[in-house]
């Protein structure tokens, strides 16, 4: 059974709902022509078809040209996709900040190349390597993260051109993605438990995935992975709250069910192209923009 | 994408539910799906819960069904173009390829491949000439099966897209399972509160209350255990509280589930099989038959060798035959000459030592590595390595080459890659264990336990 969180969220819808009626006015929202991405692997869409980075099935960043289509690669229409076809080609670019390996600590020396980018869109998917890390006594504490939104957030508004939009995206629910991912060997599938036991070689999340670890682990790093996203998107709101310059908006990616096959078939813990659709499905359907 | 109505309704026309409870018809919202405590849960209930995930899952089964449709329509076309019956005009002209040299060009540096090097040049021509008539015959296609010009019957599809099928309704009624298990948790936990004259949450909280302090030695501890000693004391005894308080709440999940086992009555569907021409020689020596859909450039196939290599080592070895289908979805061209020459030098007999000599050449790129750790990508010089490597392995070089050359080794490679698409294999590598197929990366473990199982049941 999940674990409950408790009344830090309610506070902070609260305080955003007052906010929302008696906050600053903003200028007019600027159209998302200039994106920037701020991210982790799940950003550079690490391992989700070939091995490594691949950018053309990022949720964010993805693209679909000929060779992509020569080589069969997936088209699951991006953010940056979906923006081209509302907004046009004009004027358009298509940053990625985000690095594998990011955590939210990294979250500011990303955002400081906004200065020279001056994007109108700016997309953060942070805090999968904060619950994924080797051991669950590495977790942060609620209150790192809350400092790291904080200050990434700060910088933003102050950085940004005036009615740009800042989307947060919360952390998916790492549990599901085990418990997904371990099922699909009872389907015939792939063998992540065979993968996840190479965690003592340094495979990510050994967190969530080692072998090792109790089901009390496991959801004790999920209800940290669910206190961390109240947190930010307690920071969001709070922040779109106050802000005169800038929109933020927090998108939840726990409702993000993920299946079997949305799981990367190489290493049973990233999102496959599959996955990256439906993650960009669920931004942009959530985001101001769409649908 | 969001569908009205009870999308569990539609998904589980397909596998049957095992107690009866909807005996030779379509289940109704009012079926049962399990049982807890003498209470029943319905469909209806594990229906609102999971509506978003199935209804996303039968979108997938219908695009599997539309994409087998459209396979098994030009398949049929094919057959009478090749028979001289008569075809559609629409079909005809997909039939005509203009693959600019250009595109050829483009493709072999795409590849990292020297666009004046005949060999590179012949075999990107023909993957590419391939997937051009595929994906356009597929096209025409599947607008013919629409317009119902070529008939392709709900039970064919069925049949072709089997193991599609079987993966996509397994998840749906696993994730029946899962809703499931929560319900029977809230009625496990609503009963014995009532039984205790309290509620779930004043019950829960009760037990959480309960649960032991955390010491600061158990602070320490924890953190050296895990190899994490500069984890932060703070974080650390919140983790450990907070898993105190769920080992709690699980203790108490757990004693009302020993005392009243849920119940979960939908049947998993029934795992399809890939009988195959080999399948006939195995089963009369004896031994089980291990088709391995692999390749030497992926992630995970080095893997894969490495647990075959154990597998044939071990106590198993003997039973077991093993068949290899050199293969990628992805039509790569270094991929794609890599299987060329495999083929070529099966025909020369030195495919054992083409195997590990491409092993090592290519340097274990197959194998898992730390996620920070830089990725090995094939260099652009090596998209050639097979071709080359099976050019000083043969005794007849002129023979090699002209196989190399020859539309017939292409063919039959993209005919094996065709094959593995038709059992519904979307990813490297992949098994068949005397029919039964396995997609992906399986350890050593899993895969003696399926050929022992196989070995029981024969």
């Amino acid at each position: 059974m999940r674990f409950r969180r408790f009344g830090l969220l309610a506070l902070g819808i609260s305080l955003a709902l007052l906010g929302s009626h008696c906050g600053p006015h903003k200028p007019p929202r600027l159209n998302p022509l200039r994106l920037y991405a701020m991210g982790d692997s799940i950003t550079t869409g690490f391992d989700s078809w070939f091995v490594g980075n691949n950018s053309a099935v990022s949720w964010v960043n993805g693209f679909h040209g000929f060779w992509e289509s020569l080589l069969g690669i997936p088209d699951v229409n991006s953010v940056n996709q979906r923006i081209t076809a509302r907004f046009g080609s004009s004027g358009r670019t298509n940053v990625r900040a985000a690095q594998n390996g990011a955590r939210w600590d990294a979250a500011l020396s990303q955002a400081a190349s906004v200065v020279g980018e001056t994007p109108h869109l700016v997309t953060v998917m942070l805090g999968g390597n904060d619950v994924c890390r080797d051991s669950i006594a590495d977790l942060p504490t609620a209150a790192e993260i809350q400092g790291h939104v904080r200050t990434t957030l700060d910088w933003l508004d102050a950085q940004l051109p005036a009615g740009a939009t800042v989307q947060v995206i919360g952390i998916p629910d790492v549990k599901r993605l085990h418990d997904v991912a371990r099922d699909e060997k009872g389907l015939l599938g792939i063998d992540c438990e065979a993968i996840w036991s190479t965690v003592d070689l340094g495979f990510p999340c050994g967190s969530m995935l080692d072998p090792a670890n109790s089901e009390q682990d496991r959801l004790a790093v999920q209800a940290m992975n669910l206190l961390y996203n109240d947190v930010i998107q307690q920071e969001v709101v709070l922040k779109n709250a106050a802000s005169t310059r800038v929109y933020f908006k927090f998108s939840d990616a726990e409702s993000v069910q993920f299946t079997g096959d949305d799981v990367s078939s190489i290493d049973c813990f990233h999102p496959s192209a599959q996955g990256q659709e439906l993650i960009a499905f669920y931004a942009w359907t959530d985001g101001p923009f769409g649908p | 994408m969001r569908r009205a109505g009870p999308v569990l309704l539609v998904a589980l026309g397909l596998p049957a539910c095992s107690d009866g409870s909807a005996p030779g018809g379509a289940p109704e919202l009012g079926s049962v799906v399990g049982r807890v405590a003498g209470e029943t849960v319905t469909l209806a209930e594990v229906d609102t819960r999971a509506h978003g995930v199935v209804t996303r899952l039968l979108g997938r089964i219908e695009a599997a069904q539309q994409a087998t449709r459209a396979r098994l329509a030009a398949e049929r076309l094919a057959a009478r173009e090749a028979a001289g019956e008569p075809v559609p005009e629409a079909w005809r002209d997909a039939g005509r390829i203009a693959l600019p040299e250009e595109e050829v060009d483009a493709a072999l540096r795409e590849s990292g491949l020297t666009a004046d090097d005949p060999t590179a040049r012949t075999l990107v021509r023909a993957l590419l000439h391939h997937e051009r008539l595929r994906v356009a015959r597929r096209r025409v296609a599947a607008d013919l099966a629409e317009r119902g010009l070529v008939a392709v019957s709900g039970a064919e599809i069925e049949q072709a897209a089997r193991l599609v099928l079987f993966q996509q309704r397994g998840r749906i009624v696993a994730e029946a399972r899962r809703r499931f298990e929560v319900i029977a948790d809230e009625i496990l936990l609503r009963r014995e509160a009532a039984r205790r004259g309290s509620d779930p949450a004043a019950l829960l909280a009760l037990v959480e209350a309960g649960a032991a302090p955390v010491a600061e030695e158990e602070v320490r501890r924890f953190a050296a255990q895990r190899g994490a000693p500069d984890a932060v004391p703070e974080g650390v005894r919140a983790l450990l509280e907070m898993r105190a308080r769920l080992r709690a709440r699980e203790d108490l999940l757990a004693t009302l589930r020993a005392r009243t086992p849920p119940v979960f009555l939908l049947a998993s569907p029934e795992p399809p099989r890939f009988p195959m021409d080999v399948q006939r020689a195995a089963d009369a020596a004896g031994v089980a038959l291990l088709v391995v859909f692999s390749n030497w450039r992926c992630q995970r196939c080095e893997d894969t060798e490495r647990v075959l290599d154990a597998l044939v080592a071990g106590p198993l070895g003997a039973s077991v035959r093993l068949v290899r289908r050199p293969f990628s979805l992805a039509p790569d061209p270094a991929f794609f000459a890599d299987a060329v020459a495999w083929r070529c030098v099966v025909e020369q007999g030195r495919e054992v030592a083409f195997h590990a000599g491409l092993r090592e050449l290519l340097g274990g790129r197959g194998r898992s590595r730390r996620l920070d750790a830089p990725v090995e990508r094939v260099s652009d010089s090596d998209a050639l390595a097979g071709v080359r490597l099976g050019r000083t392995l043969v005794p007849d070089t002129r023979g090699y080459d002209a196989c190399l050359a020859s539309a017939a080794t292409h063919g039959r490679v993209l005919g094996e890659r065709d094959e593995g698409e038709r059992i519904g294999f979307a990813r490297v590598p992949a098994f068949l264990v005397n029919g039964l197929p396995l997609v992906g990366f399986q350890g050593r473990e899993r895969l003696e336990a399926v050929l022992r199982s196989e070995a029981a049941a024969h």
